[in-house]
């Protein structure tokens, strides 16, 4: 038998959220000739949205928007930030809430809470360091990438070709990701009234954060200001990329040890001695019962 | 290859099983037993890997050593590749000298040999070839810098295997230990054959395998990207 009571409150908690996301959420009305004229010199009136746009609208929103965005990108995510955002607020929110329940009911209601809002407010900053982690590896796989397009680079231009001509002809042999971004630029560049290629490149490297493609494209610049030679430049920059490479894996393998003691202390020696001791505490314990 | 790991888990853990007379000793065994496979087919894969890169290196030499001398062309280094080169090599140049050096026979190879220097030097001569160009340079540096690159991989490979060593062992440790106790008939492992002290040992041994993955998995380096180039 339904309480009437409950009903009640649940349909009037219902009506409430509705509304609130009607509120937060609804787009905003554009007004027509008609409406205006009739509200003269009035104000308008606050439109369903208005809150959210509210939001949206404050300077600190669209700086925290736009370094979500160059996350993303740099991630190699194409979703919209509010998209993204959104999403991992319903991951947080259900994985606190499954937490919240199975707490409350395993423990106690307040332990629940706790454990709740902990894992609430941990899973998003989790999530953001998945994010840095998979913009940093893809950072690091087009920074492999961008090593044999220089090296390819400089043996086309010791063969005499122009420095774009041979970029040209390497990006057309290449089927890398990188080599598809700077083959955009190329051909971006080509179209009247755009940007140079190495403006391009330069953007580019900013949105990626890589800095041997600026320095690539400071090379090109040069040359095609002043007439200062590419191929030293290209091949330097691509020994420079090897050597950071060979240093990389110096730095990996000799911090490894150091990464893994505590996990090899925590996950493998703990359990090792808690099967070691288990059968003499649980005697212990059944003699002091 | 399933199969065989398959089989010896099937074997090894039904051993242990009937050795001891816990489901769970048994379970780990036969996990034990299948990541001993894996492990030991993981290895000759690795020394594979190595002959065949040390094998790429020493092509990219004479490669470049035939070049510098000035006598031969491209097309000519690579006929002595496919002759007296290394004779992991031997098979893919060859293939690529009996099909004029299009650039299908050159994907084959890269597919065959999957190492990133071996598609550079595919890369370079692909490339070379419309426009000509200097490979002797360009092979010499690829030269210097591959070597360097592996003697520091492999220098961390090798520091790498004495924390990979730690951990397989401690991992082994208690099984060794249970295994040594049952053998003794000893009453301490009275315990673990209840279903809470079974429950306690399946717990702890998985607490203990994940974290020895886990080890394992960041102790691994950063492998060099494969080069993507346009097939044909």
């Amino acid at each position: 038998m339904a309480d009437p009571v409950g009903i009640a409150l649940a349909a009037s908690a219902g009506g409430c959220g509705a509304v609130s996301a009607y509120a937060l959420l609804a787009p905003g009305r554009t007004p027509g000739v008609r409406e205006w004229l009739r509200r003269g010199r009035r104000p308008a009136s606050r439109a369903p949205g208005a809150l959210l746009r509210s939001v949206t609208g404050v300077a600190a929103y669209a700086g925290l928007r736009a370094h979500l965005a160059g996350s993303l990108e740099r991630a190699g995510f194409a979703e919209q930030p509010e998209a993204a955002a959104g999403l991992g607020l319903l991951a947080a929110m259900a994985a606190g809430a499954a937490v919240a329940v199975s707490a409350g009911f395993l423990i106690d209601p307040v332990a629940g809470a706790v454990s709740g809002g902990l894992v609430f407010a941990a899973v998003p900053f989790l999530l953001l360091r998945r994010l840095n982690q998979a913009a940093e590896d893809r950072r690091q796989r087009l920074l492999g990438e961008l090593g044999p397009i220089l090296e390819l680079v400089s043996l086309e231009l010791s063969g005499g070709a122009p420095p774009m001509l041979a970029l040209e002809s390497v990006l057309g042999h290449s089927r890398s990701e990188l080599g598809a971004a700077m083959r955009a630029q190329l051909i971006g560049s080509r179209v009247a009234g755009s940007a140079s290629f190495d403006g391009r490149l330069d953007l580019l490297a900013d949105r990626l954060r890589l800095p041997p493609l600026r320095a690539m494209a400071m090379i090109l610049g040069l040359s095609r200001d002043y007439g200062s030679g590419v191929g030293q430049g290209v091949r330097a920059l691509a020994a420079d990329l090897r050597r950071a490479r060979r240093r990389r894996v110096i730095e990996l393998s000799r911090g490894a040890l150091n990464r893994v003691l505590i996990p090899a202390a925590v996950g493998v020696l703990l359990p090792f001695m808690a099967i070691l001791l288990f059968p003499a505490v649980a005697v212990l314990l059944r003699s002091f019962a | 290859m399933l199969a065989a790991e398959v089989g010896a888990g099937l074997v090894v853990g039904v051993a242990a099983y009937l050795f001891t007379g816990m489901p769970v000793l048994g379970l780990a065994a036969a996990g034990l037993a299948v990541a001993s496979l894996v492990g030991w087919l993981g290895l000759r894969s690795t020394a594979l890997r190595r002959d065949r890169q040390d094998a790429v290196v020493a092509a990219v030499r004479t490669l470049r050593q035939l070049l510098e001398t000035g006598a031969v062309g491209v097309a000519a280094a690579l006929e002595v590749l496919a002759e007296r080169g290394p004779d992991r090599l031997r098979r893919e140049f060859g293939a690529i000298v009996a099909a004029g050096g299009r650039p299908q026979a050159w994907a084959e190879a890269r597919r065959q040999v999957a190492e990133p220097v071996f598609d550079l030097l595919s890369a370079a001569v692909v490339v070379q070839r419309p426009g000509g160009g200097e490979l002797g340079p360009l092979f010499r540096e690829l030269e210097e810098s591959v070597i360097a690159a592996h003697e520091v991989e492999r220098e961390a490979a090798a520091l790498q295997v004495q924390a990979r060593s730690a951990s397989t062992l401690i991992l082994c440790l208690p099984l060794a230990f249970l295994a040594v106790m049952c053998l003794l008939r000893s009453p301490y492992l009275d315990v673990y054959r209840t279903a809470f002290g079974q429950l306690f040992l399946a717990s702890m041994l998985a607490v203990m395998a994940g974290a020895h993955v886990l080890i394992r998995r960041w102790l691994r380096l950063p492998e060099e990207p494969r080069v993507e180039l346009v097939d044909g």
